[in-house]
């Protein structure tokens, strides 16, 4: 029997109604990439192409993470029903304090990314940042070099750690061996069979769906999971149920 | 088919190595197409990433029974001896498209064989393709050098039917938009094309006549050019276009 969502997306049929939440989206935008959506009504007007209800935001990009957060907000107000803020984290500047987090966190946002640009970081200068995620249990999206999401998972066990841009191989072994570490779809290869793999692997309720939008369409990153050889069942857990429970939606 | 579209994949590859799960015989790429809902598909072989000429005649000797199923020959400049020379190629050509009903195009890979994509380079090879109307598609890896030599050879050889193509077109809107809003022979293939607002973007700059559907299966997964497509926020003609007419009318050298 053919997949229901499958078929409504063979048809091009909206998905609303579905619980699509999206846990990697970028406000902010490299001067070097032409992008012909990058505002927040753009984003939220492709969102609703495909039927997304939530888009976690964030603007790690820009070179001030203050600048980074205010934008967020502002997303956030404009859309509080559609956007779900993540504090713009740079691990080696350091920007952010207990009490900026604190007050962050007091206009809604529920997250945060850490974003290294591929530059290794030292766990012991995040410690602040990690401890108030750990207090809050908040998610924490992570671009960082695998042996430090490592050390990072084995610190702080409460955190839920999802790995973002990380095809590396031993991103699926820290998955299995760190019950509070995640893979985001962004660290899946858009190779033909590959999702359907690594759910054999790490299982379906182990992966979130987060599609690098802009940069990348949301239905062009939705088809994928879609149009999986996954049972519907753990197509919906990707989709969205995952990044629900983490973030404690209703 | 989402709203009766009839997609015509631009970019299928048949053979061992070119995957992780490639498709090692015609009838593995039909039951994938069929999956998928794509009703024909232009492919190339493998081994044509190796021995072009094995490579192709290897192609049409797997894909002859399937009448979905087209040929897209791999092609290296002239000068080595690897492909016949321009005054036999045109014969070679005209034998193979008489026998696949006229659906013939031409690929290459540059970077793969090594060689610059400029006009001395080519030799006969980029003019002889643009009088006989044969769509080439060019795999385009990221550097800016090489939308000079696009420009070059489009330049030099106008008629040039040049569909480009690449894993990704991250950072290279710019100079994609740029040639194709200055030579009007250029098409893009949407399997590297993915920025969210992208096809409708690029219709109302430049034209959805210039968009060709491909999936890069089976490196690539063929479900996300084919949601981008069905979700795309174009009139049906339009997207009918996208899907397989622009294609369709290349390939009928219209």
């Amino acid at each position: 029997m053919m997949s229901e969502l499958w078929s409504r997306l063979r048809e091009g049929k909206s998905l609303a109604g579905e619980r699509i939440l999206d846990n990697h989206c970028h406000l902010d935008c490299r001067p070097s990439t032409y992008l012909p959506v990058k505002s927040p009504v753009g984003i939220v007007h492709e969102m609703d192409k495909v039927g997304v209800e939530k888009a976690c935001v964030h603007a790690v990009g820009l070179p001030d993470p203050e600048l980074a957060d205010r934008f967020v907000l502002d997303a956030l107000r404009s859309f509080p029903e559609r956007f779900i803020g993540y504090a713009s984290v740079n691990p080696h500047t350091l920007s952010h304090t207990k009490s900026s987090l604190d007050a962050l966190f007091a206009e809604g946002v529920r997250g945060m990314k850490l974003y290294s640009a591929e530059l290794e970081c030292d766990v012991e200068l995040l410690r602040p940042i990690l401890s108030f995620a750990e207090e809050r249990q908040c998610p924490v999206l992570c671009n960082l070099e695998l042996k430090t999401v490592f050390g990072v998972a084995s610190e702080f066990p409460r955190i839920p750690l999802i790995l973002a841009h990380s095809e590396e191989t031993g991103a699926l072994e820290l998955v299995l061996q760190r019950k509070n570490v995640y893979l985001e779809t962004t660290s899946i290869p858009p190779v033909r069979g590959a999702l359907e793999q690594t759910v054999e692997r790490v299982g379906a309720e182990r992966i979130i769906f987060g599609s690098d939008a802009p940069l990348r369409a949301f239905e062009h990153q939705i088809g994928l999971i879609v149009a999986s050889r996954l049972p519907d069942s753990h197509k919906r857990r990707i989709l969205g149920l995952n990044l629900m429970e983490l973030l404690g939606l209703p | 088919m989402g709203e009766g579209l009839d997609f015509f994949d631009a970019n299928v590859c048949l053979g061992a190595g070119s995957a992780s799960q490639p498709f090692l015989t015609a009838n593995d790429i039909i039951e994938e197409l069929d999956r998928l809902g794509i009703e024909e598909a232009l492919v190339y072989h493998s081994l044509s990433l190796r021995e072009p000429d094995l490579g192709n005649r290897r192609l049409l000797e797997q894909i002859r029974d399937y009448g979905r199923l087209h040929p897209c020959w791999v092609l290296v400049p002239p000068f080595t001896g690897e492909i016949p020379p321009p005054g036999k190629l045109s014969a070679v050509l005209r034998e193979v498209e008489k026998s696949c009903g006229g659906r013939l195009a031409v690929r290459l890979f540059p970077d793969v064989f090594g060689f610059p994509f400029r006009s001395w380079s080519l030799g006969g090879l980029a003019t002889l393709l643009a009088v006989f109307r044969i769509p080439v598609i060019l795999e385009y890896r990221s550097g800016p050098i090489q939308w000079d030599a696009i420009a070059e050879v489009l330049t030099h050889t106008p008629g040039l039917r040049l569909i480009i193509s690449a894993e990704s077109f991250d950072s290279d809107l710019r100079p994609l938009y740029a040639i194709c809003s200055q030579y009007e022979n250029t098409y893009v293939e949407l399997s590297g094309f993915h920025h969210s607002g992208g096809i409708e973007d690029f219709s109302e700059r430049i034209g959805v006549e210039r968009l060709i559907f491909g999936t890069r299966l089976p490196s690539y997964d063929g479900s996300q050019t084919l949601s981008y497509v069905l979700y795309s926020e174009l009139a049906p003609r339009e997207k009918m276009l996208v899907a397989g007419g622009n294609l369709r009318q290349l390939l009928a050298h219209e």
